[in-house]
């Protein structure tokens, strides 16, 4: 007699398999993730996101009061994070209050490899509360009670061919619980897509799933939309660079019976909102200033041509959108491009006609080089110092008198 | 046969849906206080209340709407709704003088009775609105009441700024607060008794000498103090100097965000189009007039009188005060200068006893001379009263020859023949009546003065000209009693106030009483100060000023009783002025053109500089000014030795005040743009929005109310009729036990604005908060109150019903109502059945089966278990979304409050770091071991302590900061707590298409 047989005969008879089950299904945390090419404490913020947006889910999770918690793959940066990192993770799962499973799948970043975070001999695991499950096995199954099952498989390696959602169990015959998968790769067959890990479209219905889980892209994605069973991406939580798009979300799902559909819906718990913008113009630049980007991580990529006066107030503008020594910047978190602002000094031939005969010479002498190839460049930025320096003089000057 | 009322399972659940909570800015919400009110609210009133009931569990917020658009009706709206959702206690403190105006509003408005809270044991206790004086809140005996009795669910506090915005300076440079400092007592106390309350600041100007004020402000209404910070981080990050009198460059944005989240702040440009009666103009009228020789001898021998220095009759502590007082009222009339020097004539003659006899009492003789003329001055009865007495040296002769010299004065003051301010007011009068019988302008005036002698005497003036005969001139005073004041109070009884069950007190009834005689029958209304605060006569549109308070903000209060919301005419105020006294037209300069009280100069082609759009004085500005310019004005005829020397000071004070205001401008130009935050279009295309989807959300509203109680009438069998009058619909009730008190023998309501209704009608409109609506409410929970049979046209089979209330606490709860089924499918087991499917027999026909339910079996419990966690899951995503926007918003404001301080860390750290090289180009220059040695012992320091700055920067991006963390857990909590659900009934239900739902069976389940 098999396990599923004892199972069966246990239970309580349940002619119409009708039960109501949540869960809460997320992915690609990323945690412990570096922002290098940030200046160290936007770099920090946007790691610290990362686990804040952990803290988020989970208090999602015990509003919604979910049957499960499904984290499928890439909840690390790679499998062997720094101490810290896993273990502030398992402090927010052991303080999270939930009593609910929560499933923790090693994805293709952090792959179930010897070493890794999720093996069963790494320190983490002493660390992780009961009710957290690592999918540390081939063949992990998870009962939800008497009328679901959770069948997962691992990422075993930073890349591979396989198709882990089509090795998952079949549904058995005569087995008529909510069965759930879990696996993390690329739906190999959406155009454009990588294909580290395939996954085929039609994975969760070959394998007689209710719902598949899965993670990777870090876009939330039904695929394909239609689907007759759901299979999600439910996106970064907290996007992880520049250009990607519907990032920020779980997805929170609900199964009335085994059979229907489950009505699946993307909740967002992002903090954080990522934009790459390239600025042409002062006016656009003002426009850009003056919107509300608190809650903005933004890489402002200038390519503009600014006469020496505009470039004060470029310099303004700037010191707005990234806050000074007295003030914060409006932007969130700004990367800033600007090395293609080019410096144009037509405009100064006309200021310096009405300064003292020495610094208009010395005007006259520089723009005479500005035609010179080489020097070109350089000269064009010592007349601006000069220009610059001149003001500031004069407005001291001013400012004392 | 009587009507057929719903099953009771269907009045449950529209009663229920009816009254459960929503979101503050949803149109439901909101109409409804608009219905508990007899007011139309305007859509930036609406907005204000949105915004205002949204804050209130955070902590409340500061209501700073410029004058004129009716900050008093927002309040109401808010204390009406919050009363309808349950609140029992809520306190009002308001400036003395304006405790009347407050309870005759509510009480006309909303039909609140506010119970004045008094000195003495229980004053405070159980339920209702109170109302109580700012000073008594913040005096010892007060405060203690207070405390002691049980909390408020709100406080609203009128003109915050005045005093309550000086918290500040009891907070220590370190940021602590000092429990036992001298300064703004009554701040600390009203603080100490506010703790937990919610507070709702109304004030016009929240920002007015200094940005520490707004500081002390937000802290009333964001407890958490992460806001705004702890005042050296607040002043560090957002003001240039230490008084806090300059924004610190580039931190305009920030600040105004952050503002932006407690202070709602609605302009009049920005409310005018959509207001039914726009604000109209002021314009200002001068009766100039020449004092006789004789008159002018007379007040010139006074005033020499009064600056003399070795003044017998002014000694002691109060001699400043009691001379400032006989200035002013000296200005007033002959018959006010005459009083007072019989007053002083009789002081000194008790002197010249006292002296005689060796001692001299001050205290109560003192307040006597004055107090009885003085009429809503309190401030100075009050500290005249109080104050200690004084026994100074008397001497007797210089007594007895002062007392000869004011005995000739008042003679001649008594013996003047003419009064030519007196023949200057019966020709202003004679003007506007005329006017009036001309059918331009409304014919009627008020005439404020200081002086009670002067208002009989004006009363007495008019009556001998027969310009109006006694009928026609109301009297209003601080203490309305006499013959008068009665009968306009029965007459106002049987006009107005038919329902004598809803009385007010006598003190607010007297003043509506009087008011409803001057609209109704009188043509001039004299007032003292007493009138000059709280009465509402726009209906009036000329103001007379028979004499001017030295503080512009007064003056201001006395032409804002006619120049104000709902007023329909330009407002007209007239003052007289005596050419010939220098000292009179320059106070009239200053006040006229360097404040531009009085409005545009009527018939003059003068533009008046500095005047908005009424036409009228700048808020900011006058607050600013008014304190200070009474204070120099006293302190010039304290100072002065003559009558050229106060001309010449006041030609001073004309241009100081100019130059005050122009720098006052410049300086409040950018701080009022920080609670300004609003652009124009989005605002209007917002009130545009509100203006236009407000009346039909009131009909939806109107017509859910009729349904429950029209549902509870037939299901009582309370006789009623209905009857539809003007588009309006009323139901006449017949006597019937199940009615509430008040309806028990028959009555009348309303649906809706019943047409031109008054007051009477208008309080039986039916809102959430009706008697009627809550029997309804009760009748259908008694109903329902154990398991029934319904009958579903719509359904097939039979099962079990539940109805659940859903509380989704969170930043802003909600409640939801849901019914979910479940269908019996063969033997024993039970079905969940879809939302959809059961609202659909629910809007079917609905039919009574004839016994109650037993308790539903486990099987269905279950099964009705999974129903409603599909129901909640489908229902839940909208408020989600809100949930999380609120979340956000909070969170960012708890970063920014570390972030603050990271800022001022930082720069510390960057100071430090100066001096530090600093130190080390002196320690490589040292060539005396003894300077190098100092020199290293400064660097070690200065390494340690960046060192330590170091760590705790390092601390706080990490975000490891005690508060930061315990603050952010509780916001997690209440954003994450699990909804709690509430059954409300549960049925057994059968489908059968063809049963037709049957009034008799279902009385008999009842």
């Amino acid at each position: 007699m098999s396990d599923d047989d004892l199972h069966g005969e246990a239970a309580a008879p349940v002619p119409e398999h009708d039960v109501a089950l949540k869960i809460l299904h997320t992915a690609d945390w990323h945690l412990g993730r570096a922002f290098p090419s940030f200046e160290a404490r936007d770099a920090e913020t946007l790691s610290r996101a990362r686990f804040e947006v952990v803290e988020r889910i989970l208090g999602l999770a015990r509003r919604h009061r979910v049957d499960a918690l499904l984290c499928a793959g890439d909840l690390f940066d790679e499998p062997r994070p720094a101490r810290p990192d896993y273990q502030r993770l398992a402090d927010l799962l052991k303080k999270s209050g939930l009593e609910c499973p929560i499933v923790l799948l090693p994805g293709n970043h952090d792959p179930l490899v010897p070493g890794s975070v999720w093996h069963p001999e790494h320190g983490l695991r002493r660390l992780l509360p009961d009710n957290a499950h690592v999918v540390d096995r081939e063949d992990f199954t998870l009962s939800l009670g008497d009328h679901a099952v959770i069948v997962a498989r691992p990422c075993t390696s930073k890349s591979g061919q396989q198709d882990n959602a089509l090795a998952l169990p079949a549904r058995e015959e005569g087995d008529e619980r909510i069965r759930i998968g879990m696996a993390h790769g690329s739906t190999f067959d959406e155009q454009g897509w990588e294909t580290n890990f395939p996954i085929a479209k039609d994975a969760a219905a070959q394998r007689g799933l209710d719902y598949l889980a899965i993670g990777d892209t870090h876009a939330f994605r039904h695929v394909p939309p239609d689907a007759d069973v759901p299979t999600v991406y439910p996106s970064a939580p907290e996007a992880t660079n520049f250009g990607e798009t519907d990032t920020g979300y779980v997805a929170t799902v609900f199964f009335l019976r085994q059979g229907r559909r489950p009505i699946v819906r993307r909740e967002r718990v992002a903090r954080w909102t990522w934009r790459r913008e390239t600025v042409t113009s002062m006016d656009a630049l003002r426009r850009l200033v003056s919107e509300d980007l608190t809650h903005t991580v933004l890489r402002l990529e200038l390519d503009l041509a600014v006469t020496a006066e505009e470039h004060e107030a470029l310099d303004t503008l700037l010191e707005t959108l990234r806050g000074t020594e007295a003030a914060h910047g409006r932007a969130g978190v700004l990367q800033l491009d600007r090395s293609k602002v080019a410096l144009r000094t037509d405009d100064l031939e006309a200021y310096f006609e009405t300064q003292p005969e020495v610094l208009r010479r010395a005007a006259a002498r520089l723009r005479a080089i500005e035609d010179d190839g080489e020097l070109a460049e350089r000269a064009r930025r010592a007349l601006y110092e000069l220009y610059r320096l001149t003001r500031e003089h004069q407005g001291s000057e001013g400012g004392s008198s | 046969m009587p009507p057929a009322a719903p099953h009771p399972i269907l009045r449950r659940l529209r009663a229920e849906e009816l009254v459960r909570l929503r979101r503050a800015d949803e149109p439901r919400r909101y109409v409804a206080s608009q219905r508990a009110g007899r007011v139309d609210p305007n859509p930036h009133q609406i907005d204000a209340v949105v915004f205002a009931l949204r804050r209130i569990p955070e902590g409340g917020c500061i209501l700073a709407d410029e004058v004129g658009l009716g900050k008093t009706i927002e309040a109401g709206l808010v204390i009406a709704q919050m009363l309808s959702e349950g609140a029992r206690r809520i306190l009002l403190i308001t400036p003395k003088p304006l405790m009347g105006q407050w309870r005759q509003e509510l009480y006309r408005l909303f039909d609140l009775h506010v119970k004045e809270g008094k000195a003495e044991r229980g004053a405070f206790d159980g339920d209702g609105v109170f109302i109580v004086g700012r000073e008594a809140a913040g005096s010892a005996t007060i405060a203690g009441l207070l405390e002691r009795s049980a909390a408020f669910d709100l406080c609203v506090v009128d003109e915050a700024h005045e005093v309550f915005a000086a918290i500040h300076k009891r907070y220590a440079d370190d940021g602590s607060y000092k429990e036992d400092a001298r300064h703004a007592k009554l701040a600390h106390r009203v603080r100490e008794v506010l703790h937990v309350t919610p507070v709702l600041l109304l004030t016009a100007t929240p920002i007015q000498n200094s940005l520490l004020e707004l500081w002390g402000l937000v802290q009333y209404v964001d407890p958490s103090g992460t806001l705004l910070g702890d005042l050296p981080t607040f002043r560090e990050v957002f003001t240039e100097d230490a008084k806090g009198r300059r924004l610190a460059l580039g931190s305009d944005h920030e600040l105004r965000r952050r503002l932006a989240r407690v202070v709602q702040r609605t302009l009049r440009r920005q409310a005018q189009e959509f207001m039914e009666r726009p604000f109209v103009g002021r314009r200002a009228q001068t009766f100039d007039y020449r004092m006789s020789e004789e008159e002018k001898r007379v007040y010139d021998d006074v005033t020499r009188y009064l600056l003399r220095p070795d003044i017998q009759a002014f000694r002691g502590p109060y001699r400043s005060l009691l001379l400032l007082g006989f200035h002013r009222r000296m200005a007033s009339s002959k018959a006010a200068l005459a009083k007072s020097l019989t007053n002083v004539e009789s002081r000194l003659r008790r002197m010249l006893r006292a002296a005689e006899a060796g001692r001299f009492d001050e205290g109560e003789e003192t307040a006597a001379v004055f107090a009885d003329d003085l009429d809503g001055e309190d401030e100075i009865v009050e500290a005249l009263r109080a104050e200690a007495t004084d026994e100074g040296e008397l001497d007797a002769a210089a007594v007895r020859l002062e007392l000869q010299h004011v005995t000739a004065l008042r003679e001649s003051a008594e013996q003047l023949s003419v009064d030519s301010k007196a023949q200057a007011c019966i020709q202003a009068v004679r003007a506007v009546l005329q006017r009036g019988h001309a059918g331009e302008g409304a014919g009627k005036l008020v005439i404020f003065t200081e002086s009670l002698t002067t208002q009989e005497y004006v009363r007495d003036l008019l009556i001998e000209s027969a310009l109006v005969t006694p009928e026609e001139i109301t009297l209003f005073r601080g203490d309305n009693r006499g013959e008068r004041a009665t009968e306009a109070l029965s007459r106002w009884e049987a006009e107005v106030e038919r329902d004598a069950e809803q009385r007010p007190s006598r003190d607010v009834a007297v003043r509506l009483a009087l008011v409803h005689e001057f609209r109704t029958r009188s043509r001039v209304f004299i007032s003292t100060e007493a009138g000059a605060k709280g009465l509402n006569l726009q209906f009036c549109d000329t103001i007379v000023n028979y004499d001017l308070p030295w503080n512009p903000q007064r003056i201001e209060q006395r032409i804002g009783r006619c120049h104000r919301y709902g007023q329909a005419r330009d407002v007209t105020v007239i003052n007289f002025l005596a050419t010939d006294n220098e000292a009179q037209r320059l106070t009239y300069e200053i006040l006229s053109e360097k404040l531009a009280l009085f409005g545009h100069v009527l018939g003059a082609s003068d533009v008046v500089l500095h005047a908005d759009e009424r036409g009228g004085p700048d808020d900011a500005v006058l607050s600013a000014i008014s304190t200070d310019f009474e204070k120099q004005l006293g302190a010039i005829y304290r100072r002065a030795r003559s009558v050229e020397e106060i001309t010449a000071e006041l030609r001073k004070l004309r241009d100081a005040t100019e130059a005050r205001r122009v720098s006052f401008e410049a300086e409040h130009a950018r701080t009022a743009q920080l609670i300004q935050s609003r652009l124009d279009a989005s605002v209007r295309e917002h009130f545009a929005a509100i203006a236009e989807g407000t009346p039909e959300e009131l009909a939806e509203l109107d017509r859910d109310l009729e349904q429950v109680v029209l549902g509870f009438l037939d299901a009582a069998a309370v006789p009623h009729v209905r009857e539809e009058k003007d588009g309006a619909v009323r139901y006449r009730l017949g006597a019937h036990p199940a009615l509430p008190r008040g309806l028990r023998e028959g009555g009348a309501v309303w649906v809706g604005e019943p047409p031109g209704g008054g007051p009477a009608e208008r309080a039986a409109t039916l809102h959430l908060a009706h008697p009627l609506l809550l029997a309804a409410l009760d009748e259908a929970r008694h109903a329902t109150g154990r398991p029934l049979q319904v009958v579903f046209g719509q359904a097939e089979g039979r099962g079990w019903l539940r109805v659940v209330k859903v509380r989704r606490d969170g930043l802003e709860p909600v409640e939801h109502v849901l019914a979910v089924a479940a269908r019996a499918s063969g033997e024993g087991s039970m079905e969940p059945v879809s939302p959809g499917e059961v609202q659909r027999w629910l809007d079917g026909e609905l039919g009574a089966a004839r016994a109650e339910a037993p308790a539903p079996p486990e099987a269905a419990r279950e099964a009705l278990d999974d129903a409603l966690e599909e129901a909640m899951f489908l229902s839940e995503a909208e408020h989600e979304e809100h949930e999380q926007r609120h979340f956000e918003e909070r969170l960012e404001r708890l970063e920014r409050f570390v972030e603050d301080r990271l800022l001022v860390l930082e720069k510390r750290r960057a100071r430090i770091e100066e001096q530090r090289v600093d130190a080390e180009r002196r320690r490589d220059a040292a060539v005396a071991p003894s300077a190098r040695k100092r020199a290293l012992e400064a660097l070690s320091r200065l390494a340690t302590r960046e060192e330590e700055l170091d760590e705790e920067i390092e601390r706080l991006r990490g975000r490891e900061d005690e508060r930061y963390q315990r603050e952010k857990e509780a916001l997690h909590a209440r954003r994450y707590a699990p909804p709690t659900v509430e059954t409300l009934l549960v049925a057994a239900w059968e489908g059968n298409r063809s049963v037709p739902p049957s009034a008799s069976e279902e009385r008999d389940v009842r």
